[in-house]
C-alpha cells in the first residue's frame, strides 16, 4: 500500500509539473498520507500454500501415469483450469497465459518415472507457474520427492483434515487407500476442483494443510 | 461460570516446555512441530491407529484412564476435573502438582504474557501482590508460548508484576511477537517508571506494528499518586516515562483505578491529562478488582460506583472534549448513569467473571462487564438491579 501511494504521488507530481497546474505534494505530506492510510491498510490474503513446491501432488497409483505424459492431456488440463477458474483464484502475479510454453520443461524431464513434477505443474500450483516464469522462487527439481515417512505423515494430516471437515477417509493411518482417495475426490468436487483424488496444492489449500 | 486455568490431571512423562493442544485440524495444518504438540484424542472421531501413535507427539491427552497404559507421555483428565482445555490451547504440565496449567486459551478475551512477579510499585489495591523472586526463567517460557499462540489472536496483554523490570528482555520479547504474532494487538500493562531510564523507551520504537502501553496514573500530583502506589518518587518517574514513550512514538493509554482517594480528585486528574498529556489516545476508568491488597484496604478504597457517577461524568466530558477516547472497565452497567453507560466495556476476562442473581432478568447482561468472581457484599454496589429495556 505504501509503495502504491508513493508511486501514485510520484505520478501526480510528474503530471503536476508537466501541465504546470501547480500543486505537488511535499515528501512530508506524502509521509503523512502514507501514515494515515496505513491504519486502514488491508492485508491481501494469499492461499495457504502459494510459494512452495508440492512434492506430494503426484502421489498416485502408477496406472494413471501414461495419460499424463501426453501433451494433449496437459492442454485439456489447462482448459479445465480456465473452465473452473471461477472457484480457484490464483495470486495476481501468476502468469497464466504463458502456461502452454512452460510444459516444455516437464516434457524434457519425461524420463522422471514417477511423473510427480509433471503432474504437479499440470495442476497449476501457483508456486510452480511462478518458478517457471523465472521469479526468485526456488527451482523445481526432480529430486524433490518425499521420503516414505514424510509421505505417510502428509497423508495422515490430509486424512485428519478430511475427518475434521466431515469427510470419511476410513482411518488416519497414512495409507492412501481407496476410501481416502474417494473422500478426496468428494472434497474436490465440493470445492469445484478437478476430482483427481490426489493431494494437489489447491486440495491442500481447501483442507487447510500446510506444505 | 469461571473456568480455572489449572486443571487436575494424571500425567505421564512430558517435556517441561510449553505444549500446544491439537485436534484433527491443527494436526492437519502442520503449523506446529509435532514434538511440541499434545494430541487431544477426545476430539478424534477416528480410531487411534498405530501409525498415529508412532508419531513423535509430545503427548496424548484423553479422558479415559487407559490412555496411561498405552502411552508413556499421556495426560489423563478425569471426567470430574474442573476446567476445560481443548485444541488451540497452550498448556504447561505441572507434574509435582498433578495439574496442567492453561497458559493460552484460544478464543478467550483475557490471554496474557505474564512476565514477572516483581514490581517496583506496591499499590494499595494491587490485585496481584508482587513478590521479590528471581523469575527470569519466565522469559524463555514466554518465547515458547509466543511461538504456539494462534497467529490470528486479536489481543494479548503483557503484564506482571512490572514488565519493564525485564529490561532488554522485554523489548526482545516484543520483537519475538512481531515475528510470530505481527497481527496481534499487544498491550503492555506497566507503571511506566522504567521508561524514564535513558534510551529505554526508544527500544520500543517501531518494533511491533500494534504495540500500546497501559500506564496507571492516580493523581495530578506526586503526593496522591505516590500514596496510592506506595512508592516515593513514582509520580515523577511515571510522568517522565510517559513523555519518553510519547517521544518514541508509542501509543499510550492512561489507566485510572476508581478507588476512593482517586475518585475524590478525579476532576483535577482529568484536567492534568488534558493539559499535559494531550497525546494520550485512551483513558480507562477502572473498577477495583476486590482481591489481593485491595481486600486488606477495603475501608480506605471502597467507594460505591453510584457515588462516583458524577465524578466520572465530569472527567469523561473533559477528556472527550480533548479528543481522547474514554472507556469504563469493570463497572456493571446498571450502576452507571445513562449518560456514561455507553462508555462501559465488557472488560472482565471471562475466566474470572461472574454475575449476581439479580442479573438473571437484566436485558443488558450480554453487554455487561459483570463482576470479578471474587466479589463479596462489601464490594457490591447498592445500585445492582436488573435493567429492563422497553420494547418499542
Amino acid at each position: 500500500m505504501r509503495k502504491m501511494i508513493a508511486t501514485a504521488s510520484a505520478a501526480l507530481t510528474l503530471h503536476g509539473t508537466s501541465d504546470s497546474s501547480g500543486q505537488t505534494l511535499s515528501d512530508a505530506q506524502i509521509g503523512a498520507l502514507i501514515d494515515r492510510d496505513s491504519r486502514h491498510a488491508t492485508i491481501l490474503s494469499t492461499p495457504l500454500n502459494w510459494d512452495v513446491d508440492n512434492m506430494y501432488a503426484g502421489h498416485r497409483s502408477h496406472r494413471s501415469h501414461s495419460s499424463h505424459r501426453s501433451h494433449s492431456s496437459h492442454r485439456s488440463h489447462s482448459s479445465h483450469y480456465s473452465g473452473t477458474g471461477g472457484t480457484y483464484r490464483a495470486p495476481a502475479t501468476t502468469p497464466t497465459p504463458s502456461l502452454p510454453n512452460s510444459s516444455s520443461g516437464s516434457s524434457s524431464g519425461s524420463s522422471y518415472s514417477s511423473g510427480s513434477s509433471y503432474s504437479g505443474s499440470s495442476n497449476l500450483a501457483p508456486a510452480q507457474s511462478q518458478s517457471r516464469s523465472g521469479s526468485s522462487v526456488r527451482p523445481l527439481t526432480s529430486n524433490s520427492r518425499p521420503s516414505a515417512d514424510q509421505l505417510q505423515l502428509m497423508i495422515m494430516r490430509v486424512q485428519a483434515a478430511l475427518y475434521s471437515k466431515g469427510y470419511d477417509p476410513g482411518a488416519i493411518d497414512g495409507v492412501m487407500g481407496e476410501k481416502t482417495r474417494s473422500a478426496l475426490r468428494k472434497l474436490q468436487q465440493d470445492h469445484g476442483l478437478i476430482a483427481t483424488g490426489s493431494m494437489t496444492t489447491e486440495t491442500l489449500n481447501a483442507l487447510g494443510v500446510r506444505l | 461460570m469461571t473456568n480455572p486455568l489449572h486443571i487436575r490431571a494424571i500425567l505421564g512423562e512430558l517435556p517441561d516446555e510449553m505444549l500446544k493442544v491439537v485436534g484433527p485440524s491443527e494436526f492437519a495444518s502442520g503449523r506446529y512441530p509435532l514434538e511440541r504438540c499434545v494430541l487431544d484424542l477426545r476430539t478424534f472421531a477416528a480410531p487411534l491407529t498405530e501409525a498415529l501413535r508412532q508419531l513423535p507427539f509430545a503427548g496424548f491427552l484423553a479422558d479415559a484412564p487407559d490412555i496411561l497404559d498405552h502411552h508413556h507421555n499421556a495426560i489423563y483428565i478425569p471426567c470430574d476435573a474442573v476446567g476445560t482445555v481443548g485444541p488451540g490451547d497452550v498448556i504447561e504440565v505441572l507434574p509435582t502438582r498433578s495439574q496442567i496449567a492453561v497458559r493460552y486459551r484460544r478464543g478467550e478475551n483475557g490471554n496474557l504474557l505474564f512476565t514477572t512477579e516483581r514490581c517496583n510499585n506496591y499499590c494499595l489495591m494491587c490485585s496481584q501482590p508482587p513478590r521479590d523472586v528471581a523469575d527470569e526463567w519466565r522469559v524463555a517460557q514466554l518465547r515458547q508460548l509466543v511461538e504456539l499462540i494462534e497467529p490470528d489472536e486479536p489481543d494479548l496483554a503483557i503484564s506482571g508484576g512490572e514488565p519493564t523490570l525485564l529490561g532488554e528482555a522485554l523489548a526482545d520479547l516484543v520483537q519475538h511477537c512481531s515475528e510470530h504474532l505481527p497481527q496481534t494487538r499487544l498491550h503492555i500493562l506497566s507503571n511506566g517508571r522504567h521508561l524514564s531510564a535513558p534510551g529505554y523507551a526508544a527500544r520500543f520504537d517501531g518494533i511491533h506494528p500494534l504495540l500500546s502501553w497501559g500506564i496507571p496514573l492516580y493523581g495530578a500530583n506526586h503526593s496522591l499518586h505516590d500514596y496510592v502506589v506506595q512508592a516515593k518518587g513514582a509520580f515523577a518517574e511515571t510522568i517522565n516515562g510517559i513523555y519518553a514513550a510519547a517521544r518514541a512514538s508509542q501509543h499510550i493509554e492512561i489507566r485510572i483505578v476508581l478507588v476512593k482517594p482517586v475518585v475524590e480528585h478525579l476532576r483535577s486528574l482529568a484536567n492534568y491529562i488534558c493539559r499535559n498529556l494531550p497525546f494520550v489516545e485512551h483513558v480507562a476508568l477502572m473498577g477495583t478488582e476486590p482481591i489481593g491488597f485491595a481486600k486488606a484496604h477495603q475501608p480506605d478504597l471502597w467507594i460505591d460506583p453510584m457515588d462516583a457517577n458524577e465524578a466520572m461524568a465530569e472527567a469523561i466530558e473533559l477528556l472527550d472534549a480533548s479528543g481522547m477516547a474514554v472507556s469504563i472497565y469493570n463497572v456493571p452497567l446498571c450502576v452507571l448513569k445513562d449518560e456514561i453507560r455507553g462508555y462501559a466495556r465488557d472488560s472482565i476476562s471471562h475466566w474470572k467473571r461472574t454475575f449476581l442473581p439479580a442479573c438473571e432478568s437484566c436485558s443488558l447482561k450480554d453487554r455487561c462487564a459483570g463482576f470479578f468472581s471474587w466479589i463479596t457484599p462489601a464490594w457490591t454496589s447498592r445500585g445492582i438491579s436488573p435493567v429492563k429495556l422497553e420494547v418499542m
